[in-house]
This record gives C-alpha cells, structure tokens and sequence, in this order.
C-alpha cells in the first residue's frame, strides 16, 4: 500500500506543475515601480544637464570675470595718478635715472600695491592677501619680478597686481564651483538611494541583477563555451557595457573650439609704446585632432595636434602715410611706409592736422587700429582624470602645450581699408601654456561619444620685449571622439 | 510561441501592455518558483516583484536564445539568493562529512503540494536553496557552490541535510496521522 520512494523523486513529481496565482496585488506593485523607474530615467539626463549646466556657466563666468575685470582696471587707472610717461623716448630717460633708485621704488610700489590689497574690499580678494598658495602665489611673484623691470610708473604696477588678484579670484571661484558640483553629486546619490530605499529594492536590486547574470552565463556553460562567451555579453548590465567600452585604451577625437584670448597684464603685446591703449580680441577658431590612452581606470593620458589662432586689436592710434619710414619697434616693416602714434584722436574721430614749426602743414593723422594676428600649431600633452564615468562622464583636465608659431601678422585697420605693417618680432616661435579645464563627455554608443571641454590656458613664454604682458585663452572645445 | 517573440520585443520597448501581457502568461509557474525558494507567502510575493522589476529591466539584454521561461526563472531565482547572501546566514555551513548522494527514503502517501512546499519552506534558508537548486531546478553542485559562494563540498553536505531534514518531517506527518488514525 505504501511504497518507499526516493525523497527526490516525490519532490520533483509534485513540484513539476507546481503553479500557484499569485494576488492581483502583485502586478500592480510592478506596475507601479516600473512606473517610478521610467520617471526616475529621464530625471537622471536633466540631473546631468544641470552639473553640466554649473559647469559650463562657472566657466563662462570664469571667463567673464577674467574679460571684464581687466577691462575695468584698464579704466580705473587714470584714478591713480602718477608720472606717466607717454613717449618712448622720454621712458627711456626714466629708465635710466631709476635704475640706481629701482630698489627703493620698487619697495613703495611693493608697499602701495599691498596697500591696494589690504584696502580693496572683494570677495575673492581677502583670500588672495594669502596668497603663499601653489601656482597663483608664484603667479604673483612672477609678475612682481616683472614689476622690477618696470620703471614706467607705479600705476602699473598696482595694476597687475590687482589684475592677478583678479586672476586668482577667478581661479578660486572655479575651485568653488567645482566643490559645489560635488556636493551637488553627493546629494544626487544619496537621494536616488533613499529613492530606493522607500520602493524597497535598495541596493538589491543592484546586486541581484549582476547575480542573474551569473548564474544566466553558469548555466549556459553546459550547453557550450562559445554560448557562454555571448551570454556574457548578453548579461552585461548598461554600466558594465560602458565599463567595458571604456577598457578600450585608446580614444580619438575631432574638435573645434571659439577661442577667447586676453592679455591680462597690463602691457600691450606689440609694444611698449602702445601699453596705454585699449585692446580687444576677437573671438577666433581652433581645431585639430587629439588621441588619448587609458593609463588606469581612471585616469588617461592624451596628445594631439591642433590650430590656434588668435588677435590683437590695439585701439586708439592714428597714422599718417610717411615716406620716412619710422617705424616702430618690434615690426619688421613690409609695405607702406606708415607712420604710427598711440595718442587718441579727437572725440569725432576726424583726421587730426598736426603742425610743425611754422605752421607749415606736415601730416594728417587719421584715427585707426593696429591688428595683431598670431596663429600656432599646438600640441598638447595633457593628463585626463575622470571623476565620474558613466555614460555621462566629467573629467579634470591639466596639462601643457608646445606652441609653435605659424601665423604672424600686423596690419593697420582704418575703416574698411586694411593695410600690412609687417611682421611682429617679439614674438617667439616656440612658446608654452598650461593648460586646465573641466571635460564633460556623453557616450552615445560603445565607440562614440560627445564632449565639451572649457579649458583655460595660461600662455608663457609668448612675447619678447614688452612688459607686463600675459597672455592667457579661453576655449570650449567640442568634438566627437571614437574609442578602441 | 510566435507571439511571444512579439511580446518580447514590445517589452523590450516598456511598453506597459505587453509587460503585463508577459507577466500574466508567467505569473503563477514563476510564482510558483518563489514560493519553493522563499521561507513564507510574503517573501515570495517580494522576491516575485523584485523579480519581475529586474526582468523589465534586463529583458533587453534577452537575446531570443535559450528558452525564455528559463531566463525569467534563473533572474527570480537569483533575486530570492539574493536576499538570502544580504541576510548573511550562517551557522548552518558547517561542513561535516555528510555520505554524499545518499538515497533518503520515505513512504509515499498522498503527500500534497501544499505540504510539501510548507516542508521546504521551514528549512533553513541554506539548505532550502541547496535542495530547491539541485532536486528541483537542475544546478549542479558547481554551480551552487559558485552562486552561494561555498565550497561543493559545503553544498553537498547542506543538500543531504537538506534531505534528511525533509524525510524527518514527512515522517513525522506520517506519524501524526497514524496516531490519528489509530486513536
């Protein structure tokens, strides 16, 4: 009546049909998390769009910041009132009577530009008095070194040493900014977790999908090792897809940036002459190719070969068509023979007739503009740390570049007319930056993705012969990149 | 079964129809896999929502290889695994030499599903996985080790535990019942 079985056996039989409904209840529930996570999805873009967003306006307020402010010192200046030589000549004087008192005006100039500090009320600027910090402090110690060589007027000097303060407070407000953008990550997460928390799944589900996909590759290895190999693949979840894309070591990237260059110190890149008159830039175009390798998981090297142009426009000077020749300093002279001077025309801009002695007629100076063009082929070498690498990822960038120079280019604007002046000599065919900027990429598949970059280079080594000049550029740099 | 290729690819799109399509064509043989792995109703009905939550979200990754149910099966079957590993049970892993394969025997009598999975559902956690794994889903030994992260041998050992715990309770019904009967 009764038999003995295998315990085995019994279980399998009765649970080979085994079905039971579960209640109603149930697929709501899913229903309604599934719900939740199709809304969560795309918050997570806009959550992105926001940092990005951060970033991309502290860039541009870093920018504006820097553009305008220097604009502003350049207009302050004639509040703080002292000898101002206006020719060359007559600086030249002056240079030599001050050489023996150099040190003593130096200090007092040292003394009315910490004066200037201390009084000043900014910000930024009460964190800058404290400048014994990395870069910025040598920053500051460069330009008072310059300053030394400076015997043109201490206005000047307080000049730049505001403008670096500038500089620095820039520089500690993108510190800022970035800061924030963390803390803003950091509550980002912890509020997707305690999402997570209330509908339950908590890490779980997390951890519980990789298992699946364990145990879905374990079974198939009964089948085959080949199935296995693609059950793997199939298994993957989107972040180990994108892990896996970003174990391919190298990356190649196209792009094209608007390149905001300023000279943020107080002199003109030209010459001496001009260091008085205002200057504008236009914004110009780079564009080149870059190639990057994955040294670890998080950090990546890269190089690359790219065009940079940039301008100069020196405002507020009139010529006169000379048959003499004069000429200036630092222009090798090509064409026309023009006669050049940096003091501003009348207010309505009318040719101004200048008499010699006699009043005899001697020339008509007419209002115009110097531009500068000087163009470079960059290759940079830069190191690429990933803070966060998801399918959105968000990188620091630091590095330098090996300028050299290939466009270089003076010419005289005076309404429509343009006119070549020659070649600017000051300016060196091999120069420097370096170079730091945010990367915010977007992986569109496995291979390609997106990018924006702000970054900020710092030029060194560009000019000769001419003070206080520090030439600096700003870019937002966009491409495609392709990874293998 | 053309339909359900359809189905799949229409899950594929989130699409909400078809996802309940999907469950309700599933819902009792899966559920019925929960209640096998899950110590009570309510934990099965979690892990079956948890379940089918993770299976929404990786049926892309399905590739219309290999059977589909089976694909469904092994995500719910990790998810109540799961659960268990965060639980960290331990306590019942010691490894004493068990005889492996050993052939526990009971005397069969109309034993009903019903207790039967109230039989699996009162083992300890460890060995209801084991047992349900090997005797009931078909995993080897390896493969349990792997999941659960012990040793074959432990796996082994907690499966003829896992047997003999089982045989104890039937028999003990049996034994109820004929007291029953005889009083």
């Amino acid at each position: 009546m009764k038999e003995k079985k295998n315990i085995d056996r019994i279980f399998q039989e009765s649970f080979k049909d085994f079905e039971t409904e579960p209640r109603e209840q149930i697929w709501d529930n899913i229903a309604s998390r599934l719900d939740k996570k199709d809304k969560k999805r795309p918050l997570i873009i806009p959550l992105w769009l926001k940092i990005g967003g951060v970033a991309a306006v502290m860039a541009l307020i870093m920018a504006s910041l820097l553009f305008t402010d220097n604009q502003k010192s350049v207009m302050d200046e004639p509040e703080v009132v002292f000898e101002k030589p206006e020719k060359s000549t007559k600086k030249q004087d002056i240079d030599e009577k001050s050489t023996e008192a150099a040190n003593e005006i130096n200090e007092s100039e040292e003394q009315l530009a910490s004066d200037e500090k201390n009084t000043e009320s900014g910000s930024g600027q009460g964190n800058s008095a404290s400048n014994n910090q990395s870069s910025s402090a040598s920053a500051v110690t460069r330009n008072e070194n310059k300053t030394l060589q400076n015997k043109n007027g201490t206005a000047k000097n307080i000049k730049s040493t505001t403008k670096t303060e500038s500089a620095i407070t820039v520089k500690e407000q993108e510190s800022k900014a970035l800061n924030d953008i963390y803390k803003k990550e950091e509550v980002a997460n912890s509020a997707e977790i305690i999402k997570n928390d209330v509908s339950g799944a908590v890490a779980q589900s997390e951890t519980t999908e990789n298992d699946s996909i364990k145990s879905e590759s374990i079974l198939k290895q009964e089948n085959a090792l080949t199935q296995l190999e693609e059950e793997k693949e199939k298994g993957e979840t989107e972040e180990e897809v994108i892990a896996e894309a970003s174990s391919k070591k190298m990356r190649l990237s196209t792009f094209a940036a608007p390149i905001f260059y300023k000279n943020i110190g107080s002199g003109n890149e030209l010459s001496n002459q001009f260091s008085n008159n205002g200057s504008s830039s236009e914004v110009t175009l780079s564009y080149g190719v870059k190639i990057a390798y994955k040294i670890s998981k998080r950090l990546k090297i890269r190089t690359g070969i790219s065009k940079i142009d940039m301008n100069n426009n020196i405002q507020d000077i009139s010529y006169s068509p000379s048959a003499m020749a004069m000429g200036f300093e630092n222009i090798t002279q090509v064409e026309d023979h023009v006669s050049i001077r940096d003091n501003t025309p009348l207010e309505n801009g009318l040719p101004i007739t200048e008499m010699d002695e006699g009043n005899a007629f001697a020339a008509v100076f007419t209002p115009g503009e110097i531009n500068q063009q000087f163009g470079y082929i960059e290759i940079p070498l830069e190191l690429e740390y990933a803070l966060i690498d998801k399918k959105f990822g968000l990188n620091i960038i630091g590095g330098g570049s090996s300028l050299f120079l290939d466009n270089n280019r003076v010419q005289l604007i005076s309404g429509e007319s343009k006119t070549d002046l020659g070649k600017a000599t000051n300016i060196n065919s091999t120069s420097f930056s370096t170079n730091i900027g945010l990367g915010m990429d977007y992986k569109l598949t496995d291979k390609f993705s997106i990018s924006v970059e702000p970054i900020f280079k710092y030029q060194i080594n560009t000019f000769d012969k001419v003070n206080n000049v520090q030439p600096v550029n700003f870019g937002v740099y966009s491409g495609l990149s392709f990874r293998f | 079964m053309i339909n359900l290729k359809n189905l799949i690819r229409q899950c594929k799109k989130q699409d909400r129809g078809a996802q309940e399509e999907l469950y309700r064509m599933y819902a009792a043989k899966l559920f019925g896999v929960c209640l096998k792995y899950s110590n009570n109703y309510q934990e099965a009905e979690d892990n079956m929502q948890d379940g089918f939550v993770t299976i929404f979200e990786k049926i892309a990754q399905y590739k219309d290889e290999g059977s589909f149910e089976g694909w469904m099966k092994r995500i719910l079957i990790n998810t109540a695994l799961q659960k268990h590993r965060q639980q960290k049970v331990y306590g019942l892993t010691n490894e004493d030499n068990i005889q492996e394969e050993e052939i526990v025997e009971v005397e069969k009598d109309s034993l009903s599903v019903d207790f039967l999975l109230e039989c699996v559902q009162s083992l300890p956690d460890r060995y209801r996985q084991v047992f349900n794994m090997y005797v009931l889903d078909g995993y080897s030994h390896k493969e349990i080790a792997h999941l659960l992260k012990i040793s074959e041998g432990t796996s082994k050992s907690n499966l003829a535990r896992a047997r003999m715990a089982l045989r104890d309770k039937i028999e003990k019904k049996e034994t109820i019942r004929n007291s029953a009967q005889s009083s």
